[in-house]
């Protein structure tokens, strides 16, 4: 597995923490679409793994 | 799943009612069969080719619709998992971190924004993290009187500022105080089914509604209450998440 490194420091916190202040509903629905996204294509890297095909969804 | 076994999988059907159609047709050919005998056969082929493939298939359409349930509740779990951690307590701790980096005993302008800034991000994840839609998340400040009471200090979600006051001396603020007091957290999932003690039907959009207490060990600051409007938006398994921002929330306010 390759080393990674994420920056996610104190200037990154402070910028979301900007964003949740400033409107909240928005960046909870943006964080929702892309924790799904996010969760989505774990869950088909899994899958496909495990060679098996994600259901077809409507 | 290879791109070979999965055009397997799509042509099973069709080969199956095809071969089973087959056998019995070719068993009358064979036989010549005529009359109540052709009609018979016939008859008993069609039903028992349905069960030999339908039977599979129905199967089959079950399991599928199972494993795409699984999924969902897969991809919704993980996404609620980040979206608890990742969106909203990382950015709580981080300003936690400010908030206990003010030096200790030392209150300043700087610190009851900060304070502020943490009660409302407490508030929009509270609401915001939970399963279902329009929730609204209210916080009741402790005023200690006399008389003791709760007092709406803040609210996130739903467009309506919450009404209730929760005074000691009555059935309701002494009910909610107890709570507070007690360190309990309380999950009604139908108000009109089964309210709490003291409640006052109507006057209320919501059905359902959970509370827990914003305090730390040594001290109460009040409650963190989180309705929804239909049963069902809210489950036991809201609690624990809704608790840990509460006591987060303690913990900003014990500065």
């Amino acid at each position: 597995m390759d080393v990674r490194s994420r920056h996610n420091g104190d200037e990154d916190q402070r910028a979301r923490l900007a964003r949740i202040l400033r409107d909240p509903s928005t960046y909870f629905a943006h964080a929702r679409r892309c924790a799904h996204e996010q969760a989505r294509r774990l869950l088909d890297a899994r899958l496909g793994a495990d060679g098996v095909a994600p259901v077809e969804r409507s | 799943m290879s791109a070979i076994s999965e055009r397997v999988g799509r042509l099973a059907a069709p080969v199956a009612v095809t071969a089973a159609t087959a056998a019995w047709l070719i068993g009358v050919v064979v036989n010549d069969l005529s009359g109540w005998s052709f009609g018979l056969t016939a008859a008993g082929g069609a039903v028992l080719t349905a069960l030999a493939v339908g039977l599979p298939l129905l199967s089959a359409h079950r399991a599928a619709v199972r494993a795409a349930t699984a999924e969902q509740i897969a991809e919704d779990a993980a996404a609620r998992m980040q979206l608890v951690l990742d969106d909203a307590l990382e950015p709580l701790a981080y300003l936690l971190g400010r908030v206990t980096d003010r030096a200790p005993g030392h209150r300043d302008r700087e610190l009851g924004e900060l304070q502020g800034q943490a009660k409302a991000v407490v508030l929009a994840a509270a609401a915001e993290v939970l399963a279902a839609d329009r929730l609204r998340s209210c916080y009741f400040a402790l005023d200690e009187g006399p008389p003791r009471q709760l007092v709406p200090a803040g609210f996130h979600g739903r467009a309506q500022a919450p009404g209730t006051t929760f005074v000691a001396g009555t059935p309701l603020g002494d009910y909610a105080l107890g709570l507070l007091r007690r360190r309990e957290d309380l999950f009604c999932p139908d108000v009109h089914a089964a309210p709490p003690p003291g409640w006052t039907p109507g006057g209320h959009a919501y059905r359902t509604f959970l509370a827990v207490p914003v305090a730390t060990e040594a001290r109460e600051f009040g409650i963190l209450t989180i309705d929804g409007l239909g049963v069902g938006d809210l489950t036991d398994a809201d609690v624990p998440a809704v608790r840990v921002f509460a006591r987060l929330l303690a913990v900003a306010l014990n500065a």
